[in-house]
């Protein structure tokens, strides 16, 4: 694992949990960025950076379900993993309910919580992965023409060229370059790639 | 009060009859016996006598068992005169009295029942309606008796007063002195584990009503004293001290001690001169008696409750400790195990690390990784004393409880209704604390029930019910009761809130914790069917650390 795989954000008041713990992620090949209250977490926070949460949920300041709702209302939705010393199953349910990832009680087993985490990050990864995909092809449907768009949602919807040429008043020959071109900016190279992005696009 | 109604549900066929001949044949055996004895130095050419114990057993058995037990009173009144009396009056005469005692008493006995059950003298008031109804009883009685006697020729009509007024008291002290002695249920086994306890007491107070008894003979044996006194100081001590057991058994056997001592000595006062002081020791000996005991008990609860509540809050401030100390250690735990499984890896990592080094140190993270373990099940035993969540069948759990409150729900006439939903799933919860709070809350109806007074509007029902919400379930518990008083509404699940008499006021809150502890949620609404409504909702996942 190293610094691509994203970084755990960790989030707690108390000195000596956030340094030892920050010292065992490392050498456990997690990088590891350690913050001593959520306002300053959210202050330095960019959306580009990969990475999890991992907040205590009694602070003083913000706690950790009002940096959950935080996050919500930013539209971060970089996954959370909650720590308490308390282990009160209501507040951890409340946590889960708000969507935060996995939920841990102190002192915690340093194999299960390593556990968690990379799950956390792989989440985050993938999440990421397909978000970057969605975007890719946003961009390229953002490069058809007006009658280029009109063409493709007819070839989506089945018809043929000889109906679309029909229908839009065209040549048949007309039609058959406008798909070429279509095929050429979405980059696919047969028709059921073209429906595949077309159907990922809406 | 209680077994008469358990009485009514036993199986009548099996339990009743063999137990009824027996307690009939008892009752025959001890009144036939009691009248024997009784019969000293009647008035002349009646049956009339000064002191009567034998109609002490007659209320003691109308009292226990019922009015419908008159017709064998009046046998054995019949009985009891043709075997004891010295030429007894004709069998006519005799039926006719016989009869008209036992409806007298069987008519005061049911007033007594219906007032307050079968134990009539536990408390001061109860002594009181007591002593009232006997009096004004034994004094129809008496009249009646009299009465019929006399038109009967069997009593001379000059004599009717002096008749009537010695067959009042005599028959006024037997019932005082020894009705609430054979009505009291005592276990021998405890009695027997207390004497050693109270032995010198004992003795000097049994010392005391002997000297007593003694004192008045002699003073009785110089014929012109007609003093009685040193009778009530014993009396009065060991009434104030054991209550109405203690007073009643010690006032009937010092009044068949005195009868004894005076009827066995030629020559010393006629007995019907002690009657009155007789029935002045029974009545003063049960007031005192009477308020010894309601003391005596009320002292007793109070402690008991103190007790439960002593506990409860060192329990409670117990857990606040844990709670406290295992979040101030957790922290630096945590650190620690952080701390040392770092030091581990560093360890490992060296080109020549140490094997003893890295050896040590993974055991010194295993040992604090078992000390953070005692922390967590330290805090597990505060928190629900052990919960054990596990995959539970809420409405089974229901059943069984209803079950085991099946007697009571049949003695209070209440309606049952158990709604099933096959569909249900199964909640994840402590299902012994799901007992405890469904357990709580259906005694809380039945409870409700009961504190109901006058006539009955609408049928008692109780009914379950349940529902989905989300990923969650719901059980509702419906009763058709007076609901929740106004006044507690609000504060209804806060500990120490109660609207009984006799409760702690922590079943509510408890349950509350416990459900909440689980994920779950407790709380009331008013009832569509008139009374209360309180609704239990339980998880059906369990969060993702199933350890908590």
């Amino acid at each position: 694992m190293n610094d691509h795989d994203g970084t755990v954000f960790l989030i707690d008041d108390d000195p000596g949990v956030r340094d030892s713990l920050t010292l065992l992620l490392s050498l456990k090949g997690v990088s590891t960025q350690p913050f001593a209250n959520a306002e300053s977490f959210i202050a330095s926070y960019q959306p580009e950076r990969p990475g999890c949460v991992l907040t205590d949920l009694r602070m003083p300041g913000m706690t950790g379900l009002e940096l959950q709702a935080a996050l919500h209302e930013r539209q971060i939705e970089v996954p959370v993993v909650v720590l308490t010393a308390h282990g009160d199953v209501a507040t951890a349910r409340a946590a889960l309910k708000n969507g935060a990832f996995d939920f841990l009680e102190k002192p915690i087993d340093d194999a299960m919580l390593l556990d968690v985490l990379r799950n956390a990050l792989r989440v985050d990864r993938e999440r990421r992965t397909a978000a970057t995909a969605r975007a890719t092809t946003d961009r390229r449907f953002e490069r058809l023409t007006h009658r280029e768009r009109e063409i493709l949602a007819f070839i989506a919807a089945g018809h043929q060229n000889r109906d679309i040429a029909a229908k839009l008043g065209i040549s048949a020959r007309t039609v058959e370059v406008h798909k070429a071109r279509i095929m050429e900016k979405l980059d696919c190279h047969s028709l059921a790639e073209l429906m595949s992005a077309h159907r990922a696009a809406n | 009060m209680n077994s008469t109604t358990e009485s009514g549900i036993r199986p009548l066929a099996r339990v009743f009859v063999p137990r009824a001949w027996l307690i009939a044949a008892g009752y025959l055996a001890l009144y036939l016996l009691l009248d024997w004895a009784s019969y000293v130095e009647p008035l002349p050419h009646t049956s009339i006598t000064p002191w009567n114990p034998n109609t002490g057993v007659v209320m003691a058995l109308l009292l226990a068992r019922g009015a419908r037990w008159a017709p064998l009173v009046a046998v054995s009144i019949f009985a009891g005169e043709i075997l004891t009396d010295d030429g007894p009056p004709p069998w006519h005469v005799l039926a006719l009295t016989s009869t008209y005692l036992a409806v007298v008493y069987a008519c005061a006995a049911w007033t007594l029942r219906r007032r307050g059950g079968e134990q009539p003298v536990a408390t001061p008031g109860g002594a009181g309606w007591f002593a009232g109804i006997i009096a004004a009883a034994s004094g129809i009685a008496a009249a009646g008796y009299v009465a019929i006697l006399v038109s009967a020729g069997q009593v001379a009509a000059e004599e009717t007063r002096a008749a009537i007024a010695h067959y009042w008291i005599g028959e006024f002290s037997g019932i005082i002195a020894l009705t609430p002695v054979l009505l009291l249920r005592v276990n021998p086994a405890a009695l027997w584990k207390e004497m050693p306890r109270h032995r010198r007491e004992l003795f000097m107070q049994a010392a005391g009503a002997v000297v007593g008894v003694g004192l008045t003979f002699a003073l009785a044996a110089a014929r012109d004293v007609r003093l009685f006194y040193p009778l009530f100081a014993p009396v009065t001590w060991i009434a104030l001290r054991h209550g109405v057991p203690g007073a009643m058994i010690s006032v009937s056997l010092v009044q068949a001690a005195l009868v004894a001592a005076l009827e066995l000595t030629p020559g010393s006062i006629p007995l019907f001169d002690v009657q009155f002081p007789m029935l002045a020791l029974g009545v003063t000996a049960l007031f005192l008696g009477a308020l010894a005991t309601q003391r005596d008990s009320a002292l007793r609860q109070m402690r008991d409750q103190d007790a439960v509540l002593q506990r409860s809050l060192r329990f409670a401030v117990a857990g606040q400790l844990a709670s406290a100390l295992t979040h101030e250690l957790n922290q630096p735990m945590t650190a620690l195990i952080s701390y040392v499984r770092a030091s581990q890896l560093m360890s490992e990592r060296q080109p020549n690390s140490d094997e003893r080094l890295t050896g040590t140190l993974r055991k010194a993270g295993d040992e604090a990784l078992r000390a953070a373990d005692v922390l967590r099940r330290l805090r597990e035993f505060y928190r629900g004393e052990g919960t054990r969540i596990a995959a539970t069948d809420a409405l089974a759990v229901c059943a069984r409880v209803a079950d085991s409150l099946q007697d009571r729900m049949r003695r209070s006439t209440v309606e049952f209704n158990l709604q099933y939903s096959a569909a249900l799933p199964q909640v994840m919860v402590d299902s012994t604390q799901l007992e405890i709070v469904v357990h709580n809350l259906l005694t809380n109806s039945l409870d409700a029930f009961d504190t109901q007074r006058g006539p009955r509007s609408s049928p008692r029902r109780i009914e379950i019910t349940t529902a989905r919400d989300g990923v969650d379930v719901l059980i509702g518990i419906d009763d058709s009761g007076p609901g929740i008083a106004a006044s507690v509404t609000e504060r209804l699940f806060e500990p120490f809130v109660t609207s009984k008499n006799s409760g702690m006021g922590l079943g509510l809150s408890l349950s509350r914790t416990f459900l909440r502890h689980q994920g779950g949620d407790l709380w009331n609404e008013p009832s569509r069917l008139g009374g209360a409504r309180f609704v239990i909702r339980m998880p059906t996942q369990l969060t993702t650390q199933t350890n908590l």
